[in-house]
């Protein structure tokens, strides 16, 4: 170990320099296994060189997201969805300098293939530039140095936004490092053209497009002529003389309004936009609020300004959803924009989701509180990697809500309990990552306040005790209820659980991962009561057994996932007998021996 | 087999499944309304708005498509499937006609109220729109530009978000 | 500090050398003091295979970022093999995750027993359950100030030598005989059962250090079987040698010394010494694994 002691040497030719470089900060990311501050599966392993390529594992050194497979939170607005290349989570790394990018090496060390985009920040044109994009593929299972084809761009970034869709993956994935090469700002020959292979896509569409087809058999050539050609070709010849007219073909703009306007409710937001250009009648009809009740403009968030938000603000007047994740980096969407538009459409909104909005502040929250009063579903996860403020206290004056995504949002207990208390029609709440929490005087509350809670996520919060699992066995709607990562210091949870399970005959996802105090009575008794249960997570449980194992496959019917990882006791050969037996998909990871 | 006789604006008859021609809303109200029961094999149905080659290929649409499950009519639009992708082959094929011919399908399907061949149609010339440009937009479908010079810069800016793919 | 300037004739020599470790020149200062360290050990059974890092049950690590040095040694308590735990599992964890603190600048450069505690506190996020116990000793050099800040939970230990004679040295920490203090993770339902120190319990001890001043961070294979009086002139020997060669050549003595006493069973060893002083009729070493950590400060 002599790293402290080495020097490099270097040498510069005269040339055009390369830089070669790995991340050296992290600047956001939507979701992570780890929680803040600690290295383990965490964002911040992104940075630096790779520590464990080309090893292929489930590594605590590399970088991890929380999910994998499909997602199953509903996207707002599907035709904005269905054929573009869209994004589950992402991560925003920054490196020390300024390159003219050229290469990007992507270091995966587990579950390749989820890197579905990455764009860069062109800091000359303040905007995000799309230097790769394509579907997620199934890929083999074994490290990789992902090395994809970029867009070739001539200015400078050193921030790269990298996104994924895990959708095809079975289990986690793992990064280890991301590799920019690119060129010295200064070296840069000018080039007069920006080859982009986005613009031979165009062409290529537009062939595809064209419609018009002759369908000519001997007797309709004329027929067929005269309907589609000669309208054609007297346009081209410029004949207007009415004399010449024959009975014109059916256009666009013969159609009634309220065709047009069903033609483009099956339009995504860009083509509404570009459609509004095209004549007075097509602006005026493409402005209709009944085209804007379902907004997501998460998909377009490197493309979102200010202009756009406030042209929206016209046009959002009856919006029931609106999805702002990820958008307002470097001031492109301000706190002002987002207020102004509450103001005018707020009372309308029903769900509304602001994962990763940069532009979120206090007095948001206090517009949302204030304004939003049909707010169903709210959402505003990593709320606290944006901002310091911990206001949190107006959201409490909403009174409908039924479904609360505050994950690594950093609220306060007593904010939390009071907005319980105003709501007590809430069904999902998820609180991962807010190891700040009380969670013990959550629960507490929540089977006093919220009797028909069906989701309660509290992954990683550290927080819950068997005093807390004692309170919640007070619940009887509980559906889905992750407890992973909690209960660390618990020995003998035995009896709240069982009451708890008990009393909750619907759970259906269960996660229990790295809760060490579980032993076999209480996986005995999973088997006894849960038999509704469908996904169970019992990764790194200490005291689990083979016989505890097979008698849950061999109870819960419903079963069809559930994962073994890290449970040092059992057999893979058994495991995977088992696996067919009871058509049961055994998650079991893999690190490779050699600690 | 039940059939009904219908006539297009240009005086061509065409038999017809009671079922198929039910496929219309229109058609199911007019049969109401003028309480022709199943027994008159006689009646016309006379359909002024729709000519004889546009009616046929809805009658064609109309028959593939009869033993379809109604869709359930809701109340708010949130549930209604926006997607342009999940055109079915058969479908496709069918509205593979010129520009002219698919906007005559639509006026009928409008006119004769058939959701389901309305909405195809539609969707179809959605997915015309599609991610092009308001100049391929206006040529591909031969639309005035009529907008003057300041109107077309005031709209122009609101869509510097969406210019370049 | 992991980008570095180069030329394409130097990027396809990095990519065959799978990105060897460089560091930009600038950061040495050259006003500033910084180790120059050497590394030996055995396990107690030689017939385990080498793994970087550690010794048998023993693990070490030196790290270092743009504002200070470190090295740490960390002793695996070994009487959890007999429940089935492997004893080197808990030091290694403990040292690797030290390791990457460090390197991703995750610490404060004054307070060794916080990076203790974090590493600790990593232990608990790791999928794999990681069971056991060790002692630790860290010490930190903060490059600018020019202090030593170190922290040792047990009986692993460090001493410093300085113009032919021992200016620091640890205070071993036991409970009772042979049963030092340790920092470790019980299996669930044993918290009761099981001797379970803080790293807050660490003995703390900050000094400066001069030019020359050499360093011996050890585990007890080697304090047990030594005595410091041959560890003083052992030491004594390199003060102020820059050279890593000679070094590493210094350190390889100390650890045959050790191993080598470990098996003489007809030795006075410190461990017998102390041993009866407990009223413990014994002789001979203590065999161990040993691990052998030498440094010296260098303006």
């Amino acid at each position: 170990m002599f790293s402290n002691n080495t020097k490099c040497s270097t040498s510069e030719d005269d040339d055009a320099s390369i830089i070669s470089q790995y991340a050296q900060d992290l600047l956001d990311y939507s979701s992570c296994y780890g929680s803040h501050g600690s290295l383990s599966y965490s964002a911040v392993n992104i940075c630096g060189r790779p520590c464990k390529y080309p090893s292929y594992g489930d590594f605590a050194e590399c970088f991890s997201l929380r999910h994998y497979g499909p997602r199953t939170d509903n996207e707002y607005s599907v035709k904005d969805i269905h054929d573009k290349i869209t994004f589950h989570d992402f991560v925003v790394i920054q490196f020390e300098n300024f390159v003219v990018p050229r290469e990007i090496t992507i270091f995966e060390t587990y579950n390749p293939g989820a890197v579905v985009k990455i764009l860069a920040y062109m800091w000359n044109d303040k905007r995000w530039e799309v230097l790769y994009e394509e579907q997620p593929m199934l890929v083999e299972k074994k490290s990789r140095a992902f090395c994809p084809k970029l867009k070739k761009v001539n200015a400078m970034t050193r921030v790269l936004r990298i996104e994924f869709d895990c959708s095809l993956l079975d289990y986690y994935i793992g990064i280890d490092s991301v590799l920019l090469t690119g060129l010295k700002p200064s070296t840069l020959i000018p080039q007069p053209v920006t080859e982009s292979k986005f613009i031979m896509g165009l062409i290529q569409q537009k062939l595809d497009n064209v419609n018009f087809r002759p369908q000519l058999t001997a007797s309709d050539a004329i027929e067929e002529f005269l309907k589609n050609d000669l309208n054609k070709f007297i346009e081209n010849v410029g004949f207007t003389d009415s004399a010449v007219q024959i009975r014109r073909e059916k256009a666009i703009s013969d159609m009634p309004d309220e065709v047009i306007f069903k033609i483009m409710s099956f339009l995504d937001l860009k083509s509404l936009y570009n459609c509004s250009r095209v004549s007075k009648k097509f602006h005026q009809i493409a402005k209709d609020p009944l085209l804007y009740t379902e907004v997501n403009l998460r998909v377009y968030w490197y493309r979102v300004n200010t202009i756009l938000f406030s042209s929206l603000q016209e046009r959002c007047k009856l919006i029931r959803k609106l999805d702002l994740s990820s958008c307002g980096y470097y001031g492109s969407v301000t706190a002002e924009d987002f207020i102004k538009f509450l103001r005018a459409n707020g009372r309308s909104l029903t769900h509304l989701r602001l994962n990763s909005s940069q532009f979120l502040n206090s007095f948001c929250l206090q517009q949302i509180g204030f304004k939003c009063e049909n707010l169903i579903e709210l959402s505003l996860q990593n709320y606290a990697n944006i901002s310091e403020e911990r206001e949190f206290r107006p959201l409490s004056l909403l009174t409908r809500l039924e479904t609360v995504d505050l994950s690594r949002s950093g609220i306060d207990t007593f904010a939390l309990v009071t907005l319980m208390k105003s709501n007590k029609n809430l069904l999902h709440m998820y609180l991962a990552f807010n190891q700040q929490l009380s969670v013990d005087q959550i629960c507490l509350h929540i089977s006093i306040d919220l009797p028909r809670l069906r989701t309660l996520d509290l992954w990683k919060c550290h927080g819950l005790t068997t005093a807390g699992l004692r309170v919640l066995a007070r619940c009887e709607n509980l559906e889905v209820c992750d407890f992973g990562w909690n209960l660390r210091e618990e020995s003998i949870i035995t009896d709240p659980f069982k009451n708890l399970i008990q009393n909750n005959p619907r759970i259906r996802k269960f996660v229990l991962a790295a809760v060490r105090g579980i032993a076999e009575r209480d996986l005995l008794n999973i088997a006894a009561l849960c038999t509704n249960l469908e996904y169970l997570d019992l990764m790194g449980i200490v005291g689990i057994t083979s016989e505890a194992v097979h008698k849950i496959l061999q109870s819960c019917n419903r079963l069809k996932v559930i994962d073994l990882s890290f449970c040092e006791n059992l057999d893979d050969v058994t495991l995977f007998q088992w696996a067919n037996e009871f058509n049961v998909c055994i998650k079991r990871s893999e690190v490779p021996s050699e600690f | 087999m039940k059939t009904i006789k219908l006539q297009s604006s240009d005086g061509k008859i065409f038999d017809c499944d009671l079922a198929v021609a039910k496929c219309s809303g229109t058609i199911r109200t007019m049969l109401e309304d003028l309480e022709i029961d199943e027994s008159s094999e006689d009646e016309i149905i006379p359909l002024p708005n729709v000519d004889g080659r546009i009616l046929r290929k809805v009658i064609e649409y109309c028959n593939y498509h009869k033993d379809d499950p109604t869709p359930i009519a809701t109340d708010n639009d949130d549930n209604k499937e926006k997607r342009t992708d999940d055109i079915i082959s058969w479908d496709a094929e069918f509205l593979k006609v010129d520009q002219g011919t698919l906007f005559e399908i639509i006026l009928a399907a409008n006119y004769l109220d058939i959701a389901n061949l309305l909405d195809v149609s539609c969707k179809t010339v959605a997915n015309m729109l599609k991610n092009k440009t308001p100049d391929e937009i206006r040529k591909e479908f031969n639309i005035k530009n009529d907008f003057t010079p300041m109107e077309e810069e005031q709209v122009r800016r609101e869509n510097t978000w969406c210019e370049e793919k | 500090m992991q980008s570095s300037i180069i030329t394409v004739r130097a990027l396809s020599r990095i990519i065959k050398n799978k990105f060897s470790t460089f560091l930009d020149p600038a950061i040495h200062n050259s006003s500033q003091p910084h180790f120059v360290s050497v590394v030996v050990g055995f396990p107690k059974c030689l017939s385990n295979k080498y793994k970087i890092g550690k010794f048998g049950d023993d693990a070490w690590f030196t790290s270092s970022n743009s504002q200070a040095d470190v090295i740490g040694v960390a002793d695996g308590v070994g009487g959890w093999t007999r429940y089935g735990i492997d004893a080197g599992e808990f030091s290694s964890f403990l040292m690797r995750t030290c390791e990457r603190l460090v390197q991703n600048n995750n610490f404060n450069p004054n307070q060794p027993v916080n990076l203790l505690s974090s590493s600790y506190k990593e232990l608990l996020d790791h999928k794999k359950p990681i069971l056991g116990s060790s002692t630790a000793c860290v010490l930190i050099l903060n490059r600018e100030t020019g202090l030593l800040h170190t922290a040792n939970i047990g009986d692993s230990g460090f001493m410093v030598v300085r113009h032919g004679e021992i200016v620091h040295r640890s205070e071993e920490q036991q409970h009772y005989f042979n049963t030092p203090f340790q920092l470790s993770l019980p299996p669930p339902g044993n918290a009761n059962r099981v001797l379970s120190d803080s790293p807050e319990s660490a003995d703390t001890y900050s000094f400066p250090v001069k030019d020359g001043d050499v360093i011996l961070v050890a585990t007890d294979g080697v304090f047990d079987n030594v005595p410091k009086d041959l560890l003083l002139e052992t030491l004594k020997g390199v003060e102020g040698e820059k050279d890593a060669v000679k070094l590493q050549m210094t350190a390889n003595s100390i650890a045959l010394m050790a191993r080598s006493l470990s098996f003489d069973s007809n030795f006075m060893s410190p461990f017998a010494i102390n041993a009866r002083k407990n009223n413990i009729h014994t002789i001979g070493g203590k065999p161990d694994d040993i691990t052998v950590v030498l440094a010296t400060v260098n303006l």
